[in-house]
């Protein structure tokens, strides 16, 4: 769990960049889940002023940071994405991204 | 003089099923707690960040894992428990992050299957690759004598490769070479484990139980740890390279 203060720089950026581009990924998957029940009452979300992409790319970060495991980033990312977008764990488990 | 009369019994009970070559088997219960290596604790994470992550941790939090064995098979999976039903995103949440899936294992073919949920793989693993490190270093737990044992797991992410240091605390007074996870192997009950982000600690043992317990290998298709990190990356929408 130590740094090398030598690679700490570029490792946080590192951090940020594939953060960024994990998260186009799951706004495709919550996007899609979305389309597929449009028609249902799952979708009336509360619109919030939050910026979801940037709460999953944090807790993207914070992962990276704890030095977790891919699949693990991944959950972490999804789940803060989701439940930023107002969705509940219920509906988490239904878009069926989580496992 | 009542601890005495079942470590008596317990020991009578284990010496007449090795003796003669009846079988063992039992399940063993492990609750957990996160390290203080979490999220939780990083000065460099954001507050909100860190609540999110405490709360997924608090909501998990009730959920318990079960080992299952019989001689020389075990399966390390969440327990099912009624407590947790109304809860059904508290397992995800341990099966995803603290279990990392479940976990079936035959040491004398020296197989190891890892299922997890996402796409129904099979991960194929190797037993014998564990390698542990034995030491001399001692602690009681839950009244049994138990000796620390070492050995290592690597994460791989976008950023690197990361080793952590996993130390097992095992009871040789149990002749059960299971443990949670995929940390098998060593000559006794692991009691305690210290993982990456999360400890388990043994909450209740069962042995010879009325109904034993059946034990078989997961079915689903069988990949390679490296084809599922492959998998892992095409879901991540192929944007995960080093």
């Amino acid at each position: 769990m130590n740094f090398s203060n030598k690679n700490y720089e570029q490792k946080i950026i590192n951090i940020k960049r594939v953060s960024k581009k994990i998260m186009l990924s799951i706004v495709f998957v919550f996007a899609s889940f979305a389309m597929v029940n449009a028609n249902s009452s799952v979708v009336e979300k509360v619109e919030s002023d939050e910026d979801c992409g940037e709460v999953a790319m944090a807790a993207g970060y914070g992962a990276h940071l704890a030095e977790m495991d891919d699949d693990e980033i991944f959950f972490y990312m999804n789940v803060a994405y989701a439940l930023c977008e107002g969705y509940t764990y219920e509906e988490i488990m239904e878009a069926g991204n989580m496992g | 003089m009542k601890k005495l009369i079942f470590f008596t019994t317990l020991f009578f009970q284990i010496a007449s099923c090795l003796s003669q070559d009846k079988d063992f088997y039992g399940t063993v219960y492990y609750r957990f707690q996160p390290n203080n290596n979490t999220v939780s604790n990083s000065k460099e994470v954001e507050q909100h960040v860190k609540d999110l992550f405490k709360s997924l941790n608090d909501y998990a939090a009730d959920v318990k894992f079960k080992m299952d064995f019989f001689n020389t098979t075990s399966i390390f999976t969440i327990k099912d428990d009624l407590e947790i039903e109304s809860k059904p995103f508290a397992k995800v949440i341990a099966n995803n992050i603290v279990g990392s899936g479940s976990f079936y294992c035959d040491l004398e073919r020296d197989l190891l299957y890892r299922k997890v949920d996402r796409g129904d793989f099979i991960i194929k693993l190797q037993p014998s690759k564990k390698k542990w490190v034995l030491s001399q270093e001692m602690k009681y737990i839950k009244d049994y004598k138990c000796y620390k044992a070492i050995t290592s797991v690597t994460n791989k992410n976008a950023t690197g490769e990361y080793t952590f240091e996993v130390i097992a605390w095992y009871a040789p007074d149990i002749p059960v070479p299971f443990g949670p996870k995929e940390f098998n192997g060593l000559p006794g009950l692991i009691m305690e484990l210290k993982d990456t982000h999360f400890t388990f600690y043994v909450d209740k043992i069962e042995l010879f139980p009325k109904e034993k317990p059946i034990i078989k290998p997961f079915k689903g298709k069988i990949i390679t740890e490296e084809k599922y990190r492959e998998r892992i990356r095409e879901m991540m929408g192929g944007f995960i390279k080093r």
